[in-house]
């Protein structure tokens, strides 16, 4: 099964397996992807994460 | 449509409330846009760095205190660090104040630089022995000046070990004796002739007096017709034994104060 892995899928891989926050943002701010780390860090769901704002996000004091 | 990635890249620092906790999180934001410079999205790569901030800061306290005790040192202390094999690394204004050599004649070479060559082999080699093994140091140095003046320095020598426990530092910190060990050197001087009086008085005076009194007491026991020669030898009996009396005060006020002084000339330094 991960012969069939494309190399979208291989370094989406890799970004999931990162120990760095990874998160991918459109240009006005919404998540569209966020690693593992990003969620366990958090405390959050991928679900909960994905689709929402930077700018409403997990800290009142973020700028 | 191809994607290109921006150089430049972003880097912020936010503080988030996080079980109670302020985190310190690094981000890396890069802009990806199209062709047309269009911005499509944007990829955050974060770092928490929360902790290397808490060092930091420890660091930082720790450099304050070590600065104030580097201060210190160099006010009244000698101080130098050698690598492992003697050759200095550094030295501070003191070292280069008293030694009256510049820092950058220092760095590179050895102590051997200030060696007033009072001291023996054995003695070096004795202390290198200590220190290669881990052991501190201290005795007691006399060390020479640039321009050719000695002074004495109580000196302590530190090994100091590297991660792995392999010796690759010598500290050593010293303070100035020379005025302390001038005035030594001045009382075993003393002390020396005071023990040459001892011997000139009990050898070379009392000698002397021993004989005159020998031959006088054979005069004495003589009949003298005139009564002059009679006065004149009365009169030298009591000279000499006058002589004999306190030159064997003086010996023995010598000796007993040699004996409750605490130094003695026989004492190698």
């Amino acid at each position: 099964m991960h012969k069939d892995f494309s190399i979208i899928e291989k370094r989406l891989n890799i970004l999931a397996n990162s120990t760095n926050l990874i998160s991918i943002l459109t240009a006005d701010g919404i998540r569209k992807y966020v690693n593992k780390t990003f969620c366990d860090y958090f405390e959050k769901t991928e679900d909960e994460l994905i689709g929402s704002s930077i700018f409403y996000g997990y800290s009142d004091n973020q700028k | 449509m191809k994607i290109k990635t921006q150089d430049e890249s972003v880097k912020v620092t936010i503080n988030i409330g996080r079980n109670n906790k302020n985190k310190l999180i690094e981000w890396t934001i890069t802009r990806i846009c199209d062709d047309n410079q269009n911005l499509i999205e944007l990829v955050a790569i974060g770092k928490d760095i929360s902790e290397l901030n808490v060092i930091k800061t420890q660091k930082e306290e720790i450099n304050t205190l070590l600065n104030a005790h580097v201060e210190a040192i160099d006010s009244n202390i000698i101080c130098s660090i050698t690598d492992e094999n003697g050759v200095i690394t550094y030295a501070n204004n003191k070292f280069c104040e008293v030694s009256k050599y510049d820092l950058n004649e220092l760095v590179g070479n050895t102590h051997n630089i200030i060696n007033s060559g009072f001291h023996s082999k054995d003695f070096f080699t004795n202390m290198w022995k200590n220190i290669s093994n881990g052991k501190v140091w201290e005795g007691e140095i006399k060390n020479k000046t640039k321009d050719g003046n000695y002074y004495w320095v109580e000196t302590v020598i530190i090994p100091i070990k590297d991660t792995n426990s392999k010796i690759n530092r010598f500290l050593s910190l010293r303070i100035l004796k020379t005025q302390i060990k001038e005035m030594e050197e001045e009382i075993l001087r003393l002390l020396k002739s005071h023990e040459d009086m001892l011997f000139m008085i009990s050898h070379e005076i009392r000698r002397p007096i021993t004989s005159i009194m020998g031959v006088l007491n054979i005069f004495n026991e003589k009949e003298f017709e005139d009564t002059e020669s009679k006065l004149m030898l009365n009169y030298l009996m009591e000279s000499i034994q006058e002589l004999d009396f306190h030159s064997r005060k003086m010996t023995k006020y010598i000796y007993e104060h040699k004996k409750v002084n605490k130094f003695s000339s026989t004492t190698t330094h």
